[in-house]
């Protein structure tokens, strides 16, 4: 077992107290309790986004080197990219989630899309331009 | 919700800012399981569906990605550029069931529907009923 001194917010500390007491009792152990079980799941978390984020990656380089490809041979259709390959095409999106599952259900990242010839990527707006809280003064 | 064959209504919310908000509940389709989320009708964003990035990851939403070269890049109000992680994904409103765009960046907590949403309907702010009424055409 190691220790480890953190430095965290004043109201932080008070929830962390008031939930680890809350769920371990008031015990001398309750705060490492707690500690312990968030830091192991933000590593397993992590560990989790890594693997999506490698997976994702490569599933884009894929797509890169198939893109003309599948613009010629599956224009219309929707197409299956995961770890790092094509895996198949089909007519309608229920069907080539259908797939997915069957073929790559451990995959942690897949690339699912309708192949077309238009240029898709577009620049576009975020929410509202001005957004006004309610303060004193106004109505 | 006031619901019959061709028009859904839903009151405006109170979300804090001045005004009440128009609001939709809608659900997201993934591997056949369905999630309800209330939206926020938001005509100055012009994608479909924009969702908090951490329900983007709780849905699996990466298992039904476009392509980098796809997303589009969205602009905050503040001007800064980001890139909109996509998936491609169905949802269901009233009786309705319709594939869409859902959208994320990182750091974002809101739930939109947008214009490329609301092209699917006529869509009725009542003002004076604090309600917003869709009607699929």
């Amino acid at each position: 077992m190691g220790i480890i001194k953190a430095n965290i917010d004043e109201d932080l500390r008070r929830k962390l107290w008031e939930k680890a007491f809350k769920k371990f009792g008031y015990s001398k152990g309750a705060i490492s309790l707690a500690i312990r079980e968030a830091v192991k799941r933000w590593v397993q978390e992590n560990e989790v986004n890594n693997e999506v984020e490698s997976e994702r990656i490569l599933n884009n380089n894929a797509y890169l080197r198939l893109k003309e490809k599948l613009k010629r041979e599956y224009d219309g259709q929707y197409v299956l990219i995961a770890k790092g390959d094509f895996i198949a095409a089909a007519k309608t999106f229920d069907e080539i989630v259908k797939i997915a599952d069957a073929r790559v259900p451990d995959a942690k990242h897949r690339l699912i899309f309708k192949v077309t010839q238009e240029e898709k990527r577009r620049r576009g707006r975020l929410g509202w331009r001005i957004r006004r809280k309610k303060i004193a003064g106004t109505t | 919700m006031e619901n019959s064959k061709e028009k859904n209504c839903w009151n405006y919310v109170d979300v804090g800012v001045r005004n009440k908000v128009p609001m939709v509940r809608l659900e997201i389709i993934v591997s056949g399981k369905s999630y309800s989320f209330s939206f926020v009708v938001d005509t100055g964003y012009d994608g479909c569906l924009l969702v908090p990035y951490s329900v983007y990851r709780q849905l699996g939403l990466e298992k039904f990605e476009l392509p980098k070269d796809e997303w589009s890049v969205g602009e905050t109000v503040s001007g800064e550029i980001l890139p909109l992680i996509s998936a491609h994904c169905k949802i269901k409103i009233a009786d309705t069931i319709f594939e869409c765009i859902i959208e994320t960046f990182e750091g974002n907590n809101n739930f939109l529907v947008g214009l490329d949403f609301l092209k699917n309907f006529n869509a009725e702010p009542r003002g004076s009923k604090q309600e917003i009424c869709l009607l699929k055409y």
